[in-house]
């Protein structure tokens, strides 16, 4: 039996891994359904304490500010998919890709941006729920403000947990100067689970 | 197709429960499902699984339904959820449980067994819209209320103003008007002292005329004289005179007096801050209001100490005197008393002063309102409502306190505190 230090660096090693996979699996599959290429930076663990939302805000690689979705997952654990549509980026340039006429696009952008934020944490838990061998469902995505960063609009809220895994993954389209920024997030009462399902991929449900 | 129907249910973003007639689980989705601890959830009593369902509610809808054939509903806003499932926004949100609205319907097996689907769907995203709003609603009702208030402040602030600036006005005048007599007043007063001279000068000629012709005239041309005199009552006048002279002397001083106590009142050349006797401020107002007081009121009782000078606006505190002295006169039918303190308060550094009278009295439940505008208790056309409210306004400006206490029939007593260094200090020592 491995020490307690060494199956935590074990977990997160294989759960760095397991995501890894995901987003190339994501990548590639966001790159069918949209006809661009796309690129998914690699997955960065981030553990979040609610009273520390500052000290998380400068761990980001990107802090961008703009309009903020959100959509709930759960199942085998549950948690939120936060997505930052930067101020000055322009989904629009993927709505041909994705069917929606421009036009109408124009004139209201969150149809497209909800339908982006359905896809990219979809396409990036697909690959986890795979790996780990469980079933995740997702709610409808939803619209959390039109221009705040994360760190900012969560230190507005009166939040219900104190600790949580925050995974954060850019999405871009090389062709279009698009990013995308997710953070996958599940508190601690609900990581329980996910350790659990990577325990058992390890073959250590027993430890 | 039962494939299909199978997966759609799994699929669904609702929850899917089915139970029978004992509420024991005939199926769950996985909605359901991964909400419980216990799996599977089949062959299971609902409350064993849940226990925190409203039992007897629960059964008596159940039975309801099954009865009727019916649905029936919960909505989150009356009953926010039937299930504690944990909220599904566990990151964005500020609520633990999930919102749910459900519904229970009769569903029937294909051997005619009679159950109960109950659907949850999750409200938690319109409840916590929905609560915004209302919060926000509840904060703009907040806001029109306070702008109501405010609106009503400052109308009865723009009517105090203008009584108070019509009250400045009529000080004004009474001043115009107190100059303007005073001028009149001075010559004539002069006059009548050079005339009482002259009549002294011409009493002095006719009495030495008077003693030569009696030593000089024939009896017949005495006698003329005599009766002349007699008949132009000239002993009467020459005695009237002096009293005559005297009156006018008199009534002089008493209009030099009023005119003074005009100035003194309206005190158009002292309208900023500056320290002043209040005591005189009381008397000359006293003289100015004689005229409302002289009927109704017997005697006018001065008991003033010795006051220090206050700091203060004294045009407006004699209109605050002024306004309580007509009350009083308002209050009482006839025969009345009214009394007029003042006091020192060296350690506590202000000043008492009371405005007493044996009048009607404030009623107890008006006693709360009379200083609030347009309150009033005397008859149409004869008070605005607004004089104590000024007066109240005037006190405060003095950074000072003005109370009554008052019993019906028995008579009211306002008390006045002000402190001597004006509201400055006041500031400073809090």
């Amino acid at each position: 039996m491995s020490s307690l230090y060494e199956r935590e660096v074990l977990r997160r090693d294989a759960l760095q891994e397991v995501l890894n996979i995901s987003m190339g699996q994501a990548a590639d599959t966001l790159a069918c359904l949209i006809d661009e290429r796309v690129h998914l930076s690699i997955p960065r663990l981030h553990d979040v304490e609610a009273s520390r939302l500052e000290a998380f805000g400068s761990s980001l690689i990107r802090k961008p500010c703009g309009m903020l979705t959100r959509q709930s997952f759960g199942g085998f654990f549950r948690g939120e998919v936060l997505a930052c549509f930067e101020r000055g980026s322009k989904p629009v340039l993927l709505a041909p890709g994705l069917g929606f006429p421009v036009a109408a696009v124009e004139r209201n952008p969150s149809e497209l941006i909800l339908e982006l934020t359905n896809l990219l944490a979809s396409a990036c838990l697909k690959g986890v729920a795979e790996q780990l061998a469980c079933a995740l469902r997702f709610g409808p995505p939803s619209v959390l403000a039109t221009a705040s960063t994360v760190t900012d609009f969560l230190g507005r809220q009166s939040l219900i947990w104190h600790k949580a895994l925050f995974l954060e993954i850019s999405f871009s389209v090389d062709s279009l100067s698009l990013v995308i920024d997710l953070l996958i997030c599940v508190p601690e009462q609900e990581s329980r689970a996910l350790w659990q399902g990577v325990d058992r991929m390890l073959g250590q449900e027993d430890v | 197709m039962n494939h299909v129907h199978s997966e759609v249910l799994e699929q669904l973003g609702l929850g899917i429960l089915i139970i029978d007639a004992g509420l024991i689980v005939r199926y769950a989705n996985p909605f359901i499902a991964d909400n419980s601890s216990s799996r599977p959830l089949e062959g299971k009593s609902l409350f064993d699984l849940f226990p925190e369902l409203p039992q007897d509610w629960l059964r008596k809808r159940v039975a309801s339904v099954l009865m009727l054939d019916n649905t029936t509903y919960t909505n989150w806003h009356q009953r926010p959820r039937l299930f504690n499932f944990p909220s599904s926004r566990p990151v964005t949100g500020s609520a633990r449980l999930m919102y749910q609205s459900c519904s229970l319907f009769k569903v029937t097996t294909e051997a005619a067994e009679e159950l109960v689907c109950i659907t949850v769907y999750d409200s938690t995203p319109t409840a916590v819209t929905q609560q915004k709003l209302q919060s926000s609603l509840k904060r703009l009702d907040r806001e029109r209320a306070h702008q109501a208030e405010l609106n009503r402040k400052l109308e009865a602030t723009q009517s105090q103003l203008v009584q108070s600036e019509k009250l400045a006005g009529v000080g004004q005048l009474a001043a115009g008007v107190a100059h303007e007599i005073n001028n009149p007043v001075c010559f004539i007063k002069s006059n009548v002292e050079c005339l009482r001279d002259y009549i002294g000068k011409m009493e002095q000629l006719i009495e030495r005329y008077g003693q030569l012709l009696d030593r000089h005239l024939p009896e017949s041309e005495a006698e003329a004289r005599r009766q002349l005199v007699q008949s132009l009552d000239i002993d009467f006048i020459r005695a009237e005179l002096p009293e005559i002279m005297e009156e006018t002397e008199e009534g002089i001083e008493r209009i030099e007096g009023i005119v003074g106590s005009l100035k003194d009142f309206a005190r158009v050349d002292s309208g900023q801050w500056q320290y002043a006797d209040l005591n005189e401020g009381v008397r000359s107002t006293l003289k100015v209001v004689h005229h409302e007081l002289k009927y109704v009121v017997d005697a006018v009782e001065q008991d003033l100490a010795e006051l220090p000078p206050v700091f203060c606006l004294p045009a407006q505190l004699n209109q605050v005197f002024m306004n309580l002295l007509v009350n009083a006169a308002h209050a009482i039918e006839r025969h009345g008393h009214v009394k007029v303190t003042s006091r020192c308060l060296p350690e506590q550094g202000r000043v008492v002063l009371t405005f007493a009278d044996n009048g009607c009295g404030i009623e107890h439940d008006k006693l709360d309102r009379i200083f609030d505008p347009f309150f009033t208790t005397k008859e149409v056309g004869k008070g605005t409502g607004l004089g104590l409210s000024v007066s109240y306004g005037i006190i405060q400006t003095h950074a000072g306190h003005i109370s009554v206490d008052s019993a019906p029939g028995q008579g009211s007593c306002f008390r006045i505190e002000l402190p001597i260094e004006g509201p400055a200090a006041v500031r400073h020592t809090s």
